[in-house]
């Protein structure tokens, strides 16, 4: 769909910059833009999201013993996650789920979001750079959803740089690990 | 008025069509709903301190705070205005100026959505206030950092008032 707006010409101007200094198109950087707006703004703010420095968040969570971590990642899960998942996509399934956290790795900037499917196992992993009390927050909240909310047994493994649970599924139906 | 000029985009349906409907519900134009969005989009991803900022549910923030005493939410306050704010703004450009750091503390808050930002200068005066709804510890946190950034400007402080919802931070210079 062609679409002509008009814009300010400050504005114009900025995202001619950034996109020849991203080597892109100007179509390309405000499609972005937009679809960030129409994805992602109007569920953060509804959410209560902020934006931080990762530096300061990171000096605060390093101030947090695992298990306040955990904790903390099962409060997320259900307190802010969960409707988050509701308002986007109305029902809470697996598939409501995946694209949930994969849209809030995309918007939120502090992970990667890998899902695969091996016969009946499926993985989901969350590859990060924040240490292990961030890899003990994504467990916490993987766990609010996958296992409270969908009633999945889940096999957690975590590492400095990822967090990644392990179920079954069988024709459509969860099995216990 | 501002300067402005039509441009063409080429733009995926679903997106076209999610704008066109928040347009309609907010009651706007088109073009003024994309120029919000992209002028935050540009603004927000150009300016040196904010560059890799990250989204929170600000409950977390709460919670991860609470824990912390008040001074040492102080110090950590101090520690980002020194160490994160001021260098980042001055890799922007190198020519710092108390202008400068207030309009990029501004953009922080109005982008951030963590908190208000005021300035009153009273002859010489400069009373800083940062307002928020995060709790006590956050305004400790706000209050070091405000000390710590403007010092290099208008000297110590002379009074520090911290509260629940905000902080006030008086230089006389």
């Amino acid at each position: 769909m062609t679409r002509t707006l008009r814009l300010d010409e400050d504005v114009d101007e900025a995202l001619e910059k950034m996109a020849q200094e991203r080597g892109e198109s100007v179509n390309t950087v405000a499609g972005r833009a937009l679809r960030r707006l129409v994805e992602w703004e109007g569920l953060a703010g509804s959410a209560g999201l902020v934006l931080i420095s990762p530096v300061t968040l990171g000096k605060l969570m390093d101030s947090q013993t695992p298990e306040q971590a955990k904790a903390l990642g099962e409060f997320v899960g259900n307190e802010v996650w969960k409707p988050l998942i509701v308002s986007r996509f109305v029902e809470v399934s697996l598939d409501s789920v995946l694209k949930s956290i994969e849209l809030i790795g995309r918007y939120m900037g502090r992970f990667n979001f890998i899902y695969s499917t091996e016969g009946a196992k499926r993985v989901v992993t969350i590859r990060h750079s924040g240490g292990l009390n961030w890899s003990n927050f994504y467990v916490g909240a993987a766990t609010s959803l996958f296992t409270e909310t969908l009633g999945l047994a889940i096999k957690p493994v975590i590492t400095e740089e990822l967090a990644s649970i392990e179920f079954e599924m069988h024709e459509g139906k969860p099995r216990d690990l | 008025m501002k300067p402005s000029r039509a441009r063409t985009f080429r733009l995926e349906a679903d997106v076209d069509e999610a704008i066109a409907k928040l347009a309609e519900e907010d009651r706007t134009s088109l073009s003024q709903l994309a120029n919000r969005a992209l002028r935050r989009y540009v603004e927000w991803d150009r300016a040196p301190t904010t560059s890799g900022f990250v989204s929170v549910p600000s409950m977390l923030l709460v919670k991860l705070m609470a824990e912390l005493k008040e001074e040492k939410a102080f110090e950590l306050g101090k520690w980002a205005g020194k160490q994160l704010f001021m260098p980042n703004v001055k890799a922007g450009n190198p020519t710092m100026s108390l202008e400068r750091a207030e309009d990029n503390i501004r953009m922080l808050g109005d982008y951030g959505r963590r908190f208000t930002f005021d300035h009153r200068d009273e002859g010489g005066k400069h009373v800083y206030t940062i307002g928020q709804k995060l709790g006590r510890n956050w305004s400790a946190y706000y209050a070091g950092s405000v000390e710590s950034i403007f010092e290099n400007f208008l000297g110590k402080p002379n009074k520090v008032i911290v509260s629940d919802n905000m902080c006030v931070v008086e230089f006389r210079k």
